[in-house]
This record gives C-alpha cells, sequence and structure tokens, in this order.
C-alpha cells in the first residue's frame, strides 16, 4: 500500500518553547488503513494532525500528504482532507442537521445533496432523532457525535479525528467505531486519529504509533506493538494477601489505584496463582494489554504541564 | 475549461450562501432578541441627540448612526471569528478544507451585515423622510457609503481575529476600537466643531469619511471639496484594510 502521508524529520517549535513540540518526528501513514496516534497530554500528536492536516506550518522538515507538499499544495491538499479538531464546539442555534449541511454545502455541494448526505449521516450515527434540536441543548456526547458528522460526511480520502470519542459513552463510542471501520472498508477511506483509549485504539487500528516527547516511540499494529514490549508476558493482578516485597521476587510490580501489578513470564505467574488460593488471596491473570505497553514505554516521563501542543493558540506566527 | 468556471464560481456563491446563512440569518431567525444588541448603542446616542431637542444636532446624529452600525458590525466579525477559532475550532475546520481566508474572512462579514441590515434600513428611512427631496440615488450613496464602512472594519476585524488569543480580549478590543473610531471623531457632530489644527486628525480614520459622505447625502452643509476627498478617501481605505487582512491576517499558524 503507497503512503498517503509521509513525515520526514519534522521539528516543531512554538514561540516561546525551548523545548520542540515535535522533534525530528518521522512517519508514513499508509493508504486505505486507520492509523491512531497514541501519546501522553503534549506529546505531539495534535500538533502532528494539524500539520499534516495542512493547517501548522512547521519549523523544519517535511510532510508530504497524496505525495504533495503539505506546505506548497496546501489548496489542492485541503480538497480531499477533513478533521474534528480536539476539544471543538458545535455552533450555537445550529441542529446537527444544519451543521452537517453546512459542512458539505461550504464545500460547494448543492444544498439537496447535502440535506440528502446529512440525513443519512445522521441516521448512521443515531443523531437523526435530534436532527433539529438546537446544539446548546444537546448533551456533551451527541454534541462530540455532530464534530464527527460534519468530517464523515464529507466523503474525503483522508480524515483526520483529534480525539473523536471524547465524552461518548460506550455505546456511543462503538457506533463511532462501527462507521470508522466501514468507511474504511466500504468506501477506502484512510482515517488518522489520536486517542487516549486503548481500547478504542486496539479496536480501530490497522496501525498505531506511540508518541513522546515529539518523538515516535514504537509503532506497529497493535499485535505487533504488543508481542514485541510484552513477549511471552502476563499480568497478575494482585488486590490482597501478598506484601510488595514478596511480590517483588515474581516480577515486576507497579501500583495500578489499589491494585498490584506483576508482570512475569507464565511459570511465575503459576507459582503466584498457586500461592494466591493457598493464602486465598484475591488475584486475576490476564495477557498484558496495550495499555500496560503504553504505560511501560512513556509511563516514567513526566506529564507536559506546560502544555508544549494544544496550546498552540497562544503561540501562533503568522505564515499562510 | 470553460465549464470549469461557472462551475467553479457556482461552488464559491454556495460556499459564501451556506456560510453567510447559517452563521448570520438563522441566528437571527431563530433569536430575534440578538437584534437590540446591534441597535443599542448608535441608537442610544442617537436618543440623547434627539431629546437634546436640535433637529440640526439630530440630523448629523443619523449619519453617525448609519457610520456606527456599520463600522461596529464589520469590528464585531473580529469577536465572532475570534470565538470561532478559540471557542468551537471552527476556523481549524475551515482552513482544513478548500474554503480561503478571503471567502471565510467575506461570508462570515455578510453574516454580520445581516445583523446590520435591520437598523441600515431604518435609520435610512429616516433619512429619506426627513430630507426634502431625498430619493433613490440618496438612499443608493448612503447604502454604498455603509457597505464601504463595513468592508472596512470588516477587515480590521478579521486581522485581528487572527492574532487575537482569547475571546473575552477580542470583544474587549474590537468594543473599545468600535467606540474610538465611531464617537471620537466627528461621525456624530460636524467637523466644524473641531478645532482647525486637530482636524486632519480626523481625516485619518475612515468613519469620519463614511459619515461625511452620509450628510452630504441627507442635506447637511459640506463643502465640495470635502466630499470628493471623502469619496476617494472612504474607498482607499476600505482597500488599504482589505489588503492588510489578506496578506498580513494568519490563516495557516506558523
Amino acid at each position: 500500500m503507497p503512503s498517503i502521508i509521509d513525515a520526514r524529520a519534522v521539528v516543531k517549535y512554538y514561540k516561546g518553547k525551548e523545548e520542540p513540540a515535535l522533534d525530528r518526528f518521522d512517519l508514513s501513514v499508509e493508504e486505505g488503513k486507520i492509523f491512531t496516534l497514541l501519546g501522553r497530554n503534549g506529546a505531539g500528536k495534535t500538533t502532528f494532525l494539524r500539520i499534516a492536516s495542512t493547517q501548522l506550518a512547521p519549523t523544519s522538515g517535511s510532510v508530504s500528504v497524496f505525495g504533495l507538499d503539505a506546505m506548497s499544495d496546501a489548496r489542492k491538499i485541503r480538497r480531499r482532507v477533513a478533521i474534528t479538531p480536539q476539544e471543538a464546539k458545535p455552533l450555537w442555534t445550529l441542529n446537527p442537521y444544519d451543521h452537517v449541511v453546512l459542512s458539505l454545502m461550504m464545500r460547494g455541494q448543492t444544498h439537496s445533496r447535502a440535506s440528502t448526505k446529512a440525513r443519512q449521516v445522521l441516521k448512521t450515527i443515531e443523531l437523526d432523532e435530534v436532527a433539529g434540536v438546537h446544539s446548546e441543548e444537546l448533551s456533551g456526547g451527541l454534541r462530540q457525535r455532530i464534530l464527527i458528522a460534519m468530517t464523515i460526511a464529507c466523503d474525503v480520502d483522508l480524515m483526520f479525528l483529534d480525539e473523536p470519542t471524547i465524552g461518548l459513552d460506550p455505546v456511543g463510542r462503538r457506533k463511532v467505531w462501527n462507521e470508522l471501520i466501514r468507511l474504511k472498508q466500504e468506501e477506502k477511506k484512510t482515517i488518522v486519529l489520536t486517542t487516549h483509549y486503548m481500547d478504542e485504539a486496539e479496536a480501530l487500528s490497522d496501525e498505531l504509533a506511540i508518541v513522546n516527547r515529539g518523538r515516535v516511540l514504537e509503532r506497529g499494529s497493535p499485535l505487533e506493538v504488543r508481542a514485541k514490549h510484552s513477549g511471552s508476558k502476563i499480568r497478575v493482578d494482585v488486590v490482597s494477601g501478598f506484601a510488595a516485597e514478596e511480590l517483588a521476587s515474581y516480577g515486576k510490580v507497579t501500583r495500578a489505584g489499589n491494585v498490584a501489578r506483576v508482570f512475569t513470564d507464565e511459570a511465575s505467574g503459576q507459582e503466584l496463582s498457586a500461592e494466591a488460593l493457598r493464602r486465598h488471596a484475591t488475584i486475576s491473570l490476564a495477557p498484558v494489554t496495550l495499555d500496560d505497553v503504553f504505560v511501560e514505554l512513556v509511563g516514567s516521563e513526566p506529564e507536559d504541564e506546560d502544555g508544549r501542543e494544544e496550546t498552540s493558540e497562544s503561540e501562533e506566527r503568522a505564515t499562510r | 475549461m470553460s465549464e470549469e468556471i461557472p462551475s467553479k464560481v457556482w461552488r464559491n456563491l454556495r460556499t459564501v450562501g451556506s456560510l453567510a446563512y447559517y452563521i448570520g440569518i438563522v441566528p437571527m431567525i431563530r433569536i430575534p432578541t440578538l437584534l437590540p444588541f446591534v441597535f443599542a448603542t448608535p441608537f442610544t446616542i442617537l436618543f440623547i441627540l434627539f431629546v437634546s431637542g436640535q433637529p440640526t444636532l439630530f440630523a448629523y446624529g443619523l449619519a453617525g448612526a448609519i457610520t456606527m452600525t456599520a463600522a461596529q458590525q464589520g469590528l464585531f466579525l473580529g469577536a465572532d471569528l475570534t470565538n470561532f477559532k478559540i471557542e468551537h475550532k471552527f476556523q481549524s475546520v475551515v482552513v482544513a478544507s478548500p474554503v480561503s481566508a478571503f471567502t471565510y474572512m467575506f461570508s462570515v462579514a455578510l453574516s454580520e451585515l445581516a445583523f446590520a441590515a435591520p437598523p441600515l434600513a431604518i435609520l435610512t428611512a429616516i433619512i429619506a423622510y426627513h430630507t426634502s427631496g431625498a430619493g433613490l440615488p440618496t438612499v443608493a450613496g448612503i447604502l454604498v457609503v455603509a457597505v464601504f464602512m463595513w468592508m472596512t472594519t470588516s477587515s480590521i476585524g478579521f486581522f485581528l481575529s487572527t492574532y487575537v488569543l482569547n475571546t473575552r480580549t477580542a470583544f474587549l478590543t474590537i468594543t473599545f476600537i468600535s467606540i474610538l473610531i465611531s464617537v471620537l471623531p466627528p461621525v456624530f457632530y460636524p467637523m466644524s466643531v473641531l478645532p482647525a489644527d486637530v482636524r486632519w486628525l480626523s481625516e485619518l480614520v475612515p468613519t469620519t469619511h463614511a459619515s461625511i459622505l452620509i450628510q452630504g447625502l441627507s442635506g447637511l452643509p459640506v463643502t465640495p471639496e470635502q466630499t470628493v476627498l471623502s469619496w476617494i478617501a472612504l474607498p482607499a481605505f476600505t482597500a488599504a484594510f482589505l489588503a492588510l487582512a489578506l496578506l498580513k491576517a494568519r490563516w495557516r499558524e506558523g
């Protein structure tokens, strides 16, 4: 599959910041895939999405989209992309139907085509029953779905979705997932999304990249990434019955809320289980998850409190 | 190629029409109580001039109210665009689409004009009623001046919106500029009341020229030289601020 996005050594500094938001960032995204960027707040995910969607200029490096340069050929790229920005809000006084029609008509579609498409998309993501309700009267999750509807209705080759399912309930999230998978499978769309939800990344992604401090730490399919970092390890969650020092003799121990999480091999896991049974302690065994891999890869890094990317509005500089 | 051009024109018209309709007309229809906010300041000043009991001052006030309404609505474009950019992230959606910076600016500016249309119509009707012999040319002239004024301040508003970093600052800045250019210069009063050595300063403000032209069209005394100067100056201001907005405003962020 050819690459639809190709980023080479992209560096992005925001004004007044000493640390780069992107630091020699390399990434390629294959056509017709769902690609997910995972990372902590300030890791560089949104910055990359904004550069690739021609909203933001990189400090150095190159990004091509559809083989076109994101800086010099932005106009051609913009005809074929659409974005759901992070933490966006619908426009007040407009209802979901208005939003989708506006999204299509501002791209030049006729009202009749826009109207037909809007009704179809609103039905798909179950907004049809509130199609005529003012957006300010809707719940946060329904408002978020309006923004997703505006993007997926556009029928573009490449969609950028920045934390699209934030605020959605589990049922709503799955509706969106199903639609994104349908768009990929039936309409051969390419979707690049960011998320903090590991289950979402596992459920949707053909490929994902774990990003930290402006660099790609790991990439591959969810299965590949998990296998690479967990090997034959298993995870034992210990609720009670063991002292921390004891657990350390079985493997690497981390805390996850009230649970002590032991990463170990199968033999040690069985040994620990037998001991837990003998002591009537509460434990559970499970394969290592993407969540565990993510925490292992980036968990030791302090979270970037100064907000190197999402606060970019305050650090704009002029270019066209 | 010959088929592409009309198709491109229609596409752009749909873009402009849809943005202006959904951002301007729809809110006005669904929440008509928004309209008094547009009327408030110019009509308050006009009311004060009316109760002063001096018909001449009231006539100047009408010219000033039209100028202020058009200028204010253009500037409000800046506040609305800042709101769309920062709060709604709507500008991100637009930038990552085929819509150009100019088309977006023009469309949202048109939506602001929709809000200004009712007060402008009322004020123009009052002038036409008060001015003996005022006909279609007078009304058309006033509307042309109002459109120039709106284009000038829309450009200023758009330019500011691409730099202002939060909604609160945007509203405060724009309110301040609106008062600065609509109340201080000779917009609601004749230039002749200004000391001779500061008149040149008021000539540097586009609202002065808009008001002078409307004063002339309303039958108030304006010298032919001043009229010619203002007919040159107002479009020149419009062109200059439009160029500033399109060349220096930030569409894609750096």
